[in-house]
């Protein structure tokens, strides 16, 4: 616990030691917001309804602007981190330390999270009300969100974590980092949400950890359809821990098998 | 002229670099190839799913969409081509203290800066743009003029004049604030106003991006052109893209008087 709170006072250190990044960050996030306002009261306007695929307009706009809140609760670098911990030599000191590497890697996407929860979620959910007030949103769709988003980043963690421990393999695991990325986006929901996908494919996401992390958790924010019975956030948080389950296993294996047959050089 | 050659001569010799780098990974170089390709296709995907479950855009068929994001990827493809790793390059220049080494070469340091792009990864973006520019293009049936290509590579060239605009304030902006990790991506997100189609956007916006923004030469009025509904304005966004990259050199030549040394 200790290591995970100086990872996590380091991390907020560095943020408040640049605040001109948060000042920036803050500029930054409404313009997607506007720029979907536009977007979308003309693909309403256009369409000439009210709603499409059951999301209203203010369902829609804010559809895109909680998925930048689930980056930011839940994003992390262990999949790059771990690429360069190989090319740099790095890897060895680290595993010689007295705390594991996974959970090093753990104690810090904590810590960075932290930070990014504090300096950007928070000011953002506030700017983003202001600019285009979330009618749809009450106390209990809110905290629900809350509860299945921390299992959401334990998902993205273990996710990034093992196509970080590929780079044991490829040492430059860059590209798999990208297509990882694209793969959790699109089928999590992140660049459309996922009523917009013909059913088969709706149903091949069902079996899939990635709506989990991105799409789940704003559809209990937006407080529509099957997401507000308690129902579905039972369901929700139970496909999610087993995934975690699985996943945190899977790890296990994979570290045991490249311990292995790890070859360190450099550092 | 002769600095023109040698910045070309320059670039030519980072290309040889990046090639070279980029093969010290040999998997990661071939996979991510593959990988751009693949992922260039999720956009026309996307835009397919809007239009089949929407009536899409106001003014754009789902094949003339399809037009415009063949164009977007393959615009996309050639400012990865030749630009591609700029900005973290002058980021990391900056914060390390390297960036004072190039004021000691014998070319101006934003024309090293801007020749030390190059990025092969690109082409997978360039080769899937090209691919469903063409096969769009086939599906509408349109036809080309006599004046459609040298009006494409006008856009083009103001097109990449505007993007080393957009790169060169970027780099003023770095120059003189040192650490500003998250300036990329506010670029990033003002230039996502030119990812679709201008006439979606209200008035306000529009006019915005045919003078101070003209991000419209990047995939609108190539689109335009093809799709032969140009108008008169194109030509106000093409004065414009010029207009900025003069402007946007001035800006560093000032930031650069200012300039005192960081990191090291």
């Amino acid at each position: 616990m200790h290591i995970f709170i100086k990872a996590i006072q380091l991390n907020l250190k560095v943020f408040l030691t640049y605040r001109k990044g948060f000042l920036i960050s803050i500029i930054i996030h409404p313009i997607v917001l506007v720029l979907n306002i536009y977007l979308f009261t003309s693909i309403f306007e256009y369409n000439g309804t009210s709603e499409i695929k059951d999301y209203s307009l203010e369902q829609m706009v804010w559809y895109f602007a909680v998925t930048i809140f689930v980056f930011i609760f839940t994003f992390n670098f262990a999949d790059r981190r771990m690429s360069n911990y190989i090319i740099s030599g790095d890897l060895g000191p680290l595993l010689l330390r007295p705390i594991s590497l996974y959970r090093y890697e753990l104690a810090n996407a904590i810590a960075l999270r932290t930070a990014g929860v504090l300096f950007e979620f928070i000011p953002d959910m506030i700017i983003y009300s202001i600019i285009y007030p979330p009618v749809f949103l009450t106390l209990l769709s809110f905290s629900k969100f809350l509860i299945v988003i921390i299992p959401a980043f334990l998902l993205n963690f273990l996710i990034r974590y093992l196509i970080g421990l590929s780079a044991i393999i490829t040492m430059n695991n860059s590209s798999m980092n990208r297509v990882t990325a694209v793969i959790i986006s699109l089928l999590g929901g992140a660049m459309i949400p996922l009523d917009f996908f013909p059913l088969w494919l709706q149903k091949v996401c069902d079996y899939l950890p990635f709506k989990y992390i991105f799409y789940e958790p704003v559809q209990f924010f937006l407080n529509r359809g099957h997401a507000t019975s308690t129902e579905a956030l039972l369901y929700v948080l139970m496909m999610q821990f087993l995934w975690i389950a699985g996943l945190y296993l899977l790890t296990r294996i994979v570290w045991s098998i490249l311990m292995k047959k790890i070859v360190l050089v450099g550092g | 002229m002769a600095t023109f050659t040698g910045l070309l001569r320059l670039y030519a010799w980072h290309m040889k670099l990046n090639v070279s780098k980029s093969m010290i990974y040999r998997f990661d170089f071939i996979s991510g190839i593959f990988i751009s390709i693949l992922i260039s296709g999720i956009a026309p995907f996307m835009q397919y799913l809007y239009f089949t479950q929407t009536r899409g855009y106001p003014g754009w068929t789902l094949n003339q969409i399809l037009l415009f994001q063949g164009l977007l990827l393959l615009w996309f493809g050639i400012r990865d081509v030749l630009f591609g790793d700029i900005r973290g390059l002058i980021m990391n220049l900056v914060w390390k203290g390297d960036f004072d080494r190039l004021l000691l070469k014998p070319y101006s340091p934003i024309g090293v800066l801007l020749c030390s792009g190059f990025q092969l990864n690109g082409i997978g973006s360039c080769l899937a743009g090209l691919l469903v520019t063409i096969l769009a293009f086939l599906q509408l049936d349109g036809s080309i003029g006599l004046w459609t290509f040298p009006l494409l590579i006008l856009m083009t060239v103001c097109g990449l004049m505007l993007y080393m605009a957009v790169t060169i304030t970027f780099a003023a902006i770095v120059i003189m604030l040192i650490q500003m990790g998250r300036i990329g991506e506010m670029f990033e997100k003002i230039m996502e106003f030119g990812t679709y189609p201008m006439n979606i956007f209200p008035s306000g916006i529009r006019i915005l991006m045919v003078t101070i923004l003209p991000f419209a030469v990047w995939t609108y009025y190539p689109t335009q052109i093809l799709l032969q509904r140009v108008d008169h304005q194109m030509w106000v966004a093409c004065a414009f893209s010029l207009i900025m990259f003069w402007l946007s050199i001035k800006l560093w030549n000032r930031c650069l008087r200012k300039y005192t040394s960081a990191g090291g």
